[in-house]
């Protein structure tokens, strides 16, 4: 920020006592007045404590079982029951979220950088440049996004760094679009023509102008990916791409796994199942509670 | 019976910043066939008033919390949504600001017309056609017959709001509701529409209610005004005595913060100070307090209803006899009116009651905001110097802007 | 000071000079490969200059190019043709940093207060921007600076840390000031300042930049719509319509003997506050619409609506001949066949709706009388 704090003015006057609001502080008020943003908050810390402190609370190690204690259902011992390996089930959800959080986190980071790179270039630079990359970004746009992870991960060999570099060109072309677009509204804002009127450099208006204010369908964007992103490294996982250790306590694989045994223990799809979904209904939840708080048209 | 009572109309929106206090007991009173001025600025109340009456307050946010309005003796506020959509289009009509927006750009002129025509009345296809034809001519839309397979967007901004007068005029109403019809509109295709519309709702004895910020524009097209601030009616006069002797210092305020066309040479602005209310404050005291170059002390704490001028006790509250009232504890003298500013020796303005002082988003910010700091500045200030004026160019010779007369 | 031989050869260059200017916007049609089809002719040729402090309004209604000549002369957009020589240096034929450096002489202030100030921005680093874009003083002293401007237009200095959307909306324009006014321009292009705005407010910042313009000498090019603001604050005024200047005089004789049909046509059509005054006055309502820039008529662009050209039976001349400003009286410039027939009319006459001189009418005792009876107007309050 161009104006870095004037201590000295500030307290010069006593009547001033509430300090300046910015949007952000704004923002994130509107947040936590956002009854459905908080559970996805909520949904979202659960994860990620889960993830975080698998260790300590999985009471038993994920990969290790023993074959007598096969496919029992839920008992105390047991909360989810074991699988077929006689792996206690609980303990391998909670770990399965660790894999989840660092492939989704990871790919959605990859694909916002990349794509952002894209679409900063694209709508920063404009002309022949944007022609080029946005063709590049519909023909990436055309292709399914599963069927694009595939072929990534079919073409560069199974293994987690693989899955999440898929996941994340999945995404690329989605953020290319949202901050091209952003940007080249931005272009005629007012604001950023005064800027230009005053002989501000094209590099000024895109860092100090456009940039800063086309981030945040950037970030609402991010934040909904994430569920996708969880959703499509499982999927990746339940079609038999997951990591190459068929062991590595992955949700999506889990379900893979589990399917042969559907009708003698529905437990091993269900716990796995609920876990997804409720990380993803938590991100999306947030991303929609993000939205509507970030969203300008909320104030004047 | 008066054709519209609007009585102690409260209105409040609750939004997630807070309840916003729109309209805050507003009455009034409309005649068959009278044209009635709602002026004020944006966030006065006059629209919500508006949007109150036709019952199209933006939902859930926007609620009639208190008073009735009463529409050829009917309360709106308590009838069936299904009879007001009766009564909406056919009995009481309304035109926007903006034309794009209430017509349907799917649907050529014709399907909207006829439309409207026939949710109202028992006609045939051919017989609506024909009366949409009629209206558009009317309303001066050059080859209409062959304009009707036409869609919103092919007309202009001007022939788009003649369309809606057309519409709005379609099944005669007994009161049309115009609101800032004309402020999307270059001045000129302004002289047009407000020509038309003062001359058919003359014609077809129609009500008017016209809403605006401009008091240019009342002053040629109604007979009677309502002057609004933060969602008060601070003064309600007829036309010509509004004019002639406006009273309340808002509205003194508001004729001399405008230029005039013909205005006296040099003549100044003399501008409100401070910024328009917070409406998400509850009202105390008179609103325009905060403001206002002639409050008492007794201004910040009690809200001065609607009192008449003369004093007299029986209120004519419509027609050409109708009491000049405004809402002030200190109206201001003829001579002040005209001035813009209290004249009377050794006068200043109330200073706020203790304890009220707040930053930006308050009321006596406005006081520090620019009355202490514009007239430290002013007094800080030489006078204007006359331009350094490069030869060759005309420049009027005028070495001084003043108000010296002619 | 300046030379005082008001006649025809400038010995001290204008401050701006704007030569046959002309902005045309290419219409291009086709998905694959564009063709240029046409253009917009936003501004067609208009030629002005101005002087050093001065106010030249340029009134117009939407879609007349008024906007586009501001933008095209502080090089928001290249100009087509045409020249705009700045204290005696031609813009259009300034490299990158000549551009930069006359930019420090030139600001602009916005329509819109909301859309105009970047909403990530806090109010200072907004007026600081110029200042740190042209890298002027040192950064400490751009934080004196910035207090300094904030509190010439009237704001709190310690409000510098605040964000737009924390102010009012004529804050936000002082704002807008105060940016403009931080590299001491000569001249500033003010678009539509104070339309935007409530009409309470508007007078504050109609006062800031007089007030402003009488201590820094200011020059300003002020563009608007309203015609009795512009008359308010210019001391000449050209008229534009359709991409041309149809006239240009003084203010005051602007408004009081207009010889163009349009200015006279736009002067009747501004609504007047005083029911008084208004059922005197009759109004000019001109036919249709603007035509499309693109497609501008031949001859006179105004001879399709103009009601003059109606009256005098339709003369060949007005379609088939482009009439060029023609200048009638000292510093009265107009672009008609027949401007002498205005001059007189009925028309003209009525169009600024007469206040009645100096009491000579009974209608009006207490519609505005002026305060001269009271000497103790002038400005402190």
């Amino acid at each position: 920020m161009a104006a870095p704090a004037i201590p000295a003015g500030r307290s010069a006057r006593p009547a001033e006592a509430r300090a300046s609001r910015g949007l952000w502080s704004d923002a994130f008020r509107r947040l936590l007045r956002n009854g459905p943003a908080l559970v996805g908050l909520f949904l979202i810390a659960l994860f990620v404590l889960t993830a975080a402190l698998a260790p300590v609370i999985a009471p038993y190690p994920p990969l290790a079982g023993s074959l007598a204690d096969r496919l029992q259902p839920p008992t105390a011992e047991h909360w989810m029951g074991t699988d077929m390996q006689g792996r206690d089930e609980f303990s391998r959800v909670i770990f399965g979220a660790q894999v989840s959080l660092v492939a989704g986190v990871v790919s959605v980071v990859m694909g916002v950088t990349i794509g952002g790179l894209i679409g900063a270039l694209a709508g920063g630079i404009g002309g022949k440049v944007d022609a080029v990359l946005m063709r590049v970004v519909d023909v990436m746009l055309s292709i399914p996004g599963i069927l694009l992870a595939i072929g990534i991960v079919a073409w560069l060999d199974r293994g987690l760094p693989q899955i999440m570099f898929a996941v994340a060109m999945v995404n690329v072309p989605i953020f290319a679009r949202i901050l091209r677009g952003s940007l080249l509204s931005l272009r005629e804002a007012d604001y950023v023509t005064a800027s230009r009127s005053v002989g501000a450099s094209r590099g000024r208006l895109l860092a100090r102008h456009m940039l800063p204010n086309s981030l945040t369908p950037l970030i609402v964007a991010a934040t909904l990916a994430l569920a996708t992103a969880i959703i499509d490294v499982a999927g990746l996982g339940f079609l038999g791409l997951g990591p190459p250790d068929p062991r590595t306590p992955e949700w999506g694989t889990m379900l893979t796994d589990s399917t042969k045994f559907l009708r003698q223990a529905p437990w091993l799809i269900i716990f796995p199942g609920v876990a997804i979904v409720i990380t993803a209904i938590g991100f999306n939840l947030l991303g929609d509670g993000l939205r509507e708080s970030l969203d300008p048209r909320m104030k004047r | 019976m008066a054709l519209l009572s609007v009585e102690d109309l409260v209105v409040r929106f609750r939004t997630h910043e807070g309840t916003i206090h729109a309209v805050n007991g507003v009455t009034f009173e409309l005649e068959e066939g009278e044209r009635l001025g709602l002026v004020g600025e944006s966030g006065c109340g006059k629209s919500v008033t508006n949007l109150a009456i036709i019952r199209l307050l933006p939902k859930p946010a926007g609620r009639i919390e208190g008073g009735r309005v009463l529409f050829d003796g009917q309360d709106l506020t308590v009838l069936p949504e299904a009879e007001v959509r009766d009564i909406r289009g056919s009995d009481i009509a309304m035109i926007f600001q903006d034309p794009m927006t209430s017509l349907n750009p799917v649907l050529t002129i014709r399907e909207q017309m006829v439309e409207t025509i026939q949710a109202h009345r028992k006609v045939t296809k051919a017989e609506a056609e024909k009366r949409a034809v009629e209206l558009l001519a009317m309303v001066g839309i050059p080859k209409a017959a062959d304009r009707l397979k036409d869609y919103p967007h092919q007309f202009s901004g001007g022939m788009r709001q003649r369309v809606m007068i057309a519409i709005a005029l379609a099944l005669e109403p007994k009161l049309l509701i115009a609101d800032e019809p004309t402020t999307a509109l270059d001045v000129t295709i302004q002289a047009q529409v407000l020509d038309l519309l003062r001359n058919l709702t003359t014609e077809q004895g129609t009500a008017l209610v016209l809403i605006t910020h401009d008091l240019g524009v009342v002053a040629g097209m109604t007979q009677r005004i309502n002057v609004m601030y933060a969602g008060f009616i601070v003064e309600t006069a007829t036309t010509a005595d509004l004019f002639a002797h406006p009273s309340h210092p808002y509205t003194i305020g508001l004729l001399h913060s405008v230029p005039r066309l013909d205005a006296v040479e040099g003549e100044e602005l003399i501008p409100i100070e401070g910024r328009p209310p917070d409406m998400r404050r509850a009202p105390t005291g008179c609103p325009f307090a905060p403001r206002c170059a002639w409050r008492l002390e007794a201004c910040w704490a009690d809200n001065p209803g609607l009192r008449a001028l003369s004093g007299e006790e029986t209120v004519v509250t419509t027609g050409e006899r109708a009491t000049h009232r405004s809402a002030c504890h200190n109206p201001p003298t003829a001579e002040e009116a005209a001035a813009g500013r209290p004249l009377r020796a050794g006068f200043t303005a109330a200073p706020p009651p203790s304890g009220a002082i707040d930053e930006l988003g308050g009321t006596t910010a406005n006081i520090d905001d620019f009355g202490g700091l514009v007239a430290a500045i002013e007094a800080e200030e030489s006078p204007i110097e006359p331009f350094p004026s490069a030869a060759g160019l005309p420049l009027p010779p005028e070495p001084e802007r003043r108000n010296d007369g002619i | 000071m300046t030379a005082s031989d008001s006649g025809a050869a400038p010995v001290v260059p204008a401050l701006l000079e704007v030569r046959d200017l002309k902005v045309h916007f290419p219409i291009r049609e086709g998905l694959i490969f564009e063709r240029h089809v046409g253009d917009i002719r936003a501004v067609d040729g208009i030629s002005f200059s101005m002087a050093r402090g001065e106010t030249l309004g340029l009134v117009g209604e939407s879609g007349c190019g008024k906007s586009t000549t501001g933008r095209a002369i502080i090089r928001l957009y290249d100009p087509t043709a045409g020249n705009v020589v700045f204290d005696g240096v031609d813009t259009t034929s300034l490299d990158r940093s000549g551009l930069k450096a006359m930019r420090r002489r030139m600001q602009m202030i916005f329509q819109d207060p909301y859309a105009s100030l970047d909403p990530r921005m806090t109010a200072g680093g907004i007026v600081a921007e110029p200042l740190d874009i042209h890298g002027v003083g040192a950064k400490r002293d751009r934080q004196d600076r910035v207090r300094e401007l904030l509190a010439t237009v009237g704001l709190n200095p310690d409000y510098a840390e605040r964000y737009p959307h924390e102010f009012s909306g004529g804050q936000r324009q002082r704002i807008g000031v105060a940016r403009a006014l931080a590299l001491e321009p000569d001249l500033i292009i003010a678009d539509e300042p104070i339309s935007a705005l409530d009409v309470s407010i508007q007078a504050q910042i109609i006062n800031l930049l007089e007030r402003l313009q009488g201590r820094l000498g200011l020059a300003y090019l002020f563009i608007a719509h309203d015609l009795s603001v512009v008359r308010h604050i210019s001391d000449r005024i050209a008229v534009m319509y359709l991409g041309r200047i149809v006239e240009v005089a003084g203010s005051k004789e602007l408004n009081t003997a207009p010889l163009h049909p349009y200015t006279v046509a736009l002067l009747s059509a501004i609504p007047i506050p005083d029911p008084v005054v208004e059922s005197r006055r009759r109004r000019i309502i001109l036919k249709g619409d603007v035509p499309s820039p693109a497609n501008p008529p031949t001859g006179c662009r105004f001879h399709t609506r103009c009601w003059l050209r109606e009256r005098l039976g339709d003369p060949e001349v007005c379609s088939a001949e482009d009439p060029g400003l023609r200048e009638l009286s000292p510093g009265h410039t107009v672009a008609c066949h027949f401007a002498e027939q205005v001059d007189g009319s009925a028309e003209q006459v009525q169009a600024v709706g007469a206040r009645p001189a100096a009491g000579a009418a009974p209608a009006a005792p207490a519609s505005r009388p002026e305060p001269p009876t009271h000497p103790q107007v002038p400005a402190s309050a």
